[in-house]
């Protein structure tokens, strides 16, 4: 299931939210609206941790996490890490990183198998996130743009990546990452994906104003349509998206 | 160099010659036996390609591997696994860290080389410990060690990359039609080589149709300029030979030749450089000079402006004019025929003498007659890094008889080789072999009385980049003084040089030397030279925003000054007619009023320049 929407009038999602397998975050603040889309889709599933990352809000690229894990930069301050300690299953290892880059939505992609990251990350970070999250990790770049968590919206079915991505890169990374990828844009031909969106196996919630198309690449690449909206999609799937590896 | 010129034009070369050309590489004809250094980065060549033991190199530049493809390293796999491997390798992290610089990716072997003179150059002595190292985190450390250093290399420096290696003025190209050991040379500089295609290409696009033997109008021409001691020379010249005059082959399409009289007799040197280093002298020699300086700019100029069709149209413009003062007469002043950029504009590879009208000549036939040389015999111009590479090699036959140089001097005149062209790594690989330290004192003495150290002198020179080297990576010294009692932060030229060694004591820490006492002002990091460019650039936006307003400001009270002197009934006129003007904007929608305000500002700015360039 794609759904729209927005977070108090801004439409990059993914920068005021987390959404993994098992758990998401969302960023305190007034938009109810946002709130009941993200409960009514999850709600019963798995828990909606409100919450904010060293008093920003802006939880979506501070934070990386899958199934496995979470992990937070090193201005998390120590309530923050107790309530999300409290809120997430224990399943879940939070793990605090020092890293210079500390964006670390912003420099982290990953699905519950692999991770890209920017190539300038530390040696520590490395292995701490292939430690806490269970996945391999990869320092590559995204159609040039170091900042791979930006430019790539990744769950465990498909991926997308930005527009401008070269077929060739798109094949280096697909054999990579071993899922699926496509290029594309969201938010009516913002390039900026991961930030734009958030996804997991079975939701993604995209900002208002992407469009039909955007919306149907998204829903096609993660395989989130239901059974005959799958048969419209397949049969329009051609005209809708050029490549596909 | 034995070099025998031929009875060819490199614009009309026969057919089976163009068709027997291949070209061999610099690195490959120079110094085949030589090792790998790491000038031959930029240009890996099949020969240092392909170590013996190493499995990945053969794959590392071909694509005929079947499975996955790393498109960083140009590298392809047969198996996932081995992909995966790949992906993890210290390689391929280093060769994505050069591809975020701006840098072409390294093959696998020269990646290993460079790894190596890293270590040599680097931690020098105690390499038993670091290679027991199960590979870990020294090795990663290396590689971070090596990006910092090819970084290095580049931060200060745009674009001049070919500036480093020693580059031979020509393309040399074998031929099945000449004896196996001798090679055709062609000057490069006419053949300018675009990516992805080979020069012998290039030369073939370049060949005139077979019936053009005679001028006309299409036939492409080239202009040369000379330049120098008040003699100036030029000529458009076609690039069609007369056919009909073997002796005197060359057709010039326009050419023209001035003298006038502006260097100081004896003394040498031009007026103006005289006047900028001594002051204004008043005799009468120096006023006729200083006239004949300026009617010759003035005479050049026209000339160049008379021949702007022609020179628009050249295929090459070859300039020689020594010095700034002397280059600027011809090119990139304001309203300039040939721009500062263009790139057609380029040096004459060789020496020539006085700016005459047969020395143009004899330019131009030199430029374009290819001549034949001995392979072996072949080496850079001026044959100067071969015996400097056996020095550097093999240290044990270090003090060469042939010279009768004490060794202190030798290895100064070699040392300041290496500073002048800016070649760090050679540098660093000689001062290693002959355990020289990086603070070693030039001999003879009293002829380096003002420079007595490669700090010193890379300092004096304004060689940024070679200063930080210096500093950073060899540990020179900057606290030395040379005999005048100056530190070498003292005699830097440049700014660039300054921010060198503030990035050097940012990086090395305030402990390393009493920085204090060589002078160095405070630390100083890449982010801060950054901000600092910024600033600057917006504040020089925000003047002139401010001295348009200033002027728009003192043209308003220059207007009220007129109104009041006036009297009340000018004054009254003048607040009427403001005030028409002010009923005139009101009426006007708000886009349109910020439109006739530009317009308004814009006309200020132009009186103002005006009324400059007229004080001027």
């Amino acid at each position: 299931m794609a759904v729209r929407a927005q977070f108090e009038n801004s439409n990059e999602i993914g920068v005021f939210a987390t959404l993994t397998n098992s758990y998401s975050l969302v960023s305190v603040g007034a938009s109810e609206n946002f709130y009941s889309v993200l409960e009514a889709e999850l709600g019963d599933v798995i828990p909606i941790c409100h919450t904010t990352i060293g008093g920003t809000r802006i939880i979506g690229r501070l934070t990386a996490g899958n199934r496995r894990g979470l992990l937070v930069p090193a201005t998390t301050t120590d309530q923050e890490l107790q309530h999300l300690r409290n809120s997430l299953p224990d399943s879940v290892r939070i793990q605090r990183v020092e890293e210079r880059l500390s964006a670390l939505g912003n420099v982290i992609c990953c699905n519950d198998y692999v991770a890209l990251v920017h190539p300038d990350i530390e040696r520590e970070t490395e292995e701490l996130i292939s430690d806490v999250l269970g996945v391999e990790v990869f320092r590559q770049t995204i159609a040039d743009n170091v900042l791979v968590g930006s430019y790539c919206a990744l769950s465990n079915q498909g991926g997308l990546v930005h527009p401008k991505t070269s077929i060739q890169d798109q094949d280096e990374l697909s054999s990579l990452l071993q899922v699926p990828l496509v290029a594309g844009s969201i938010n009516r031909g913002s390039p900026v994906v991961g930030a734009g969106m958030i996804v997991n196996d079975w939701l993604a919630v995209a900002g208002l104003d992407t469009t039909a198309p955007e919306l149907s690449v998204v829903e096609s690449i993660f395989k989130l349509q239901d059974a005959q909206q799958g048969a419209i999609v397949g049969s329009m799937r051609d005209t809708l998206i050029e490549t596909y590896t | 160099m034995t070099t025998r010129p031929t009875p060819f034009y490199v614009y009309t070369l026969p057919e089976t010659l163009l068709s027997s050309l291949e070209p061999i590489s610099f690195e490959s004809a120079g110094s085949t036996s030589s090792p790998v250094t790491s000038d031959s980065i930029e240009h890996p060549t099949p020969a240092n390609l392909t170590p013996a033991s190493d499995p990945l190199a053969d794959s590392s530049d071909s694509t005929t591997g079947s499975g996955p493809q790393c498109n960083t390293c140009k590298y392809s796999a047969t198996s996932q696994d081995e992909q995966r491997e790949h992906y993890k390798s210290d390689y391929h992290k280093f060769n994505v860290k050069r591809k975020v610089l701006g840098l072409a990716a390294v093959g696998q072997a020269m990646f290993e080389t460079m790894l190596d003179e890293l270590e040599e150059s680097i931690s020098g002595s105690d390499s038993s410990d670091s290679e027991s190292d199960p590979l870990s985190d020294s090795t990663t450390d290396k590689v971070s060690n090596l990006l910092a250093k090819t970084t290095l290399d580049t931060i200060l420096e745009h674009g001049d990359d070919d500036a480093m290696p020693v580059r031979s003025p020509f393309h040399i190209f074998q031929s099945s039609l000449l004896p196996p050991d001798d090679v055709l040379a062609i000057y490069s500089t006419l053949f300018p080589v675009p990516e992805n295609s080979t020069p012998q290409d290039v030369i073939k696009s370049r060949q005139l149709p077979p019936k053009v033997h005679t001028h006309d109008a299409s036939t492409p021409v080239s202009a040369i300029f000379m330049l120098g001691g008040g003699h100036f020379a030029g000529a458009i010249i076609s690039h069609a030979l007369n056919p009909q005059n073997n002796a005197d082959p060359v057709v010039f399409v326009e050419h023209k030749t001035f003298h006038r009289y502006t260097t100081r007799r004896k003394q040498g040197g031009a007026q103006s450089a005289s006047d900028s280093a001594h002051g204004k002298a008043h005799s009468a020699g120096s006023n006729l000079r200083r006239y004949n300086e300026a009617a010759l700019e003035k005479e050049v100029r026209e000339l160049l402006e008379q021949w702007k069709s022609y020179i628009d149209r050249a295929e090459h413009i070859f300039v020689r004019a020594n010095g700034r003062q002397n280059r600027k007469i011809l090119v990139g002043y304001d309203g300039a025929v040939i721009g500062a950029r263009d790139k057609r504009v380029k040096g004459i590879p060789f020496s020539t003498r006085r700016a005459t009208g047969s020395e143009v000549k004899r330019v131009w036939l030199e430029l374009t007659r290819p001549k034949i040389m001995k392979k072996d015999a072949f080496a850079p111009p001026k044959s100067k890094p071969k015996p400097k590479e056996t020095v550097s090699l093999t240290p044990s036959k270090e003090p060469e008889p042939v010279k009768e140089l004490s060794p202190g001097e030798l290895h100064t005149s070699q040392i300041v080789a290496f500073v002048k062209k800016s070649r760090t790594n050679p540098l660093a690989m000689y001062l290693e072999s002959n355990r020289l330290s990086p603070d070693f004192r030039f001999e003879p003495v009293e002829q380096y009385h003002h420079t007595p150290t490669a700090l010193h002198l890379a300092a004096s020179l304004s060689l940024a980049r070679m200063v930080l080297f210096l500093v950073v990576t060899l540990g020179a010294d900057p606290t030395l003084r040379n005999d005048e009692g100056r530190t070498a932060w003292e005699l830097s030229g440049d700014r660039a040089t300054r921010d060198a060694f503030r990035l050097a004591r940012a990086d090395l820490g305030e402990q390393k030397w009493s920085w204090a006492e060589s002078g160095v002002n405070s630390a100083l990091t890449k982010a801060d030279i950054a901000a600092r460019d910024a600033r600057e650039k917006e504040s020089a936006v925000r003047e002139r925003a401010e001295a348009v307003k200033k002027l728009e400001q003192s043209g308003l009270t220059a207007n009220q000054n007129a109104a009041t002197i006036g009297g009340r009934k000018l004054a009254s006129s003048v607040v009427t007619s403001m005030g028409q003007e002010q009923q005139l904007l009101s009426g006007l929608t708000p886009e349109s009023r910020m439109r006739i305000e530009r317009e308004r500002r814009a006309r200020a700015v132009e009186a103002r320049l005006r009324a400059q360039r007229q004080k001027e």
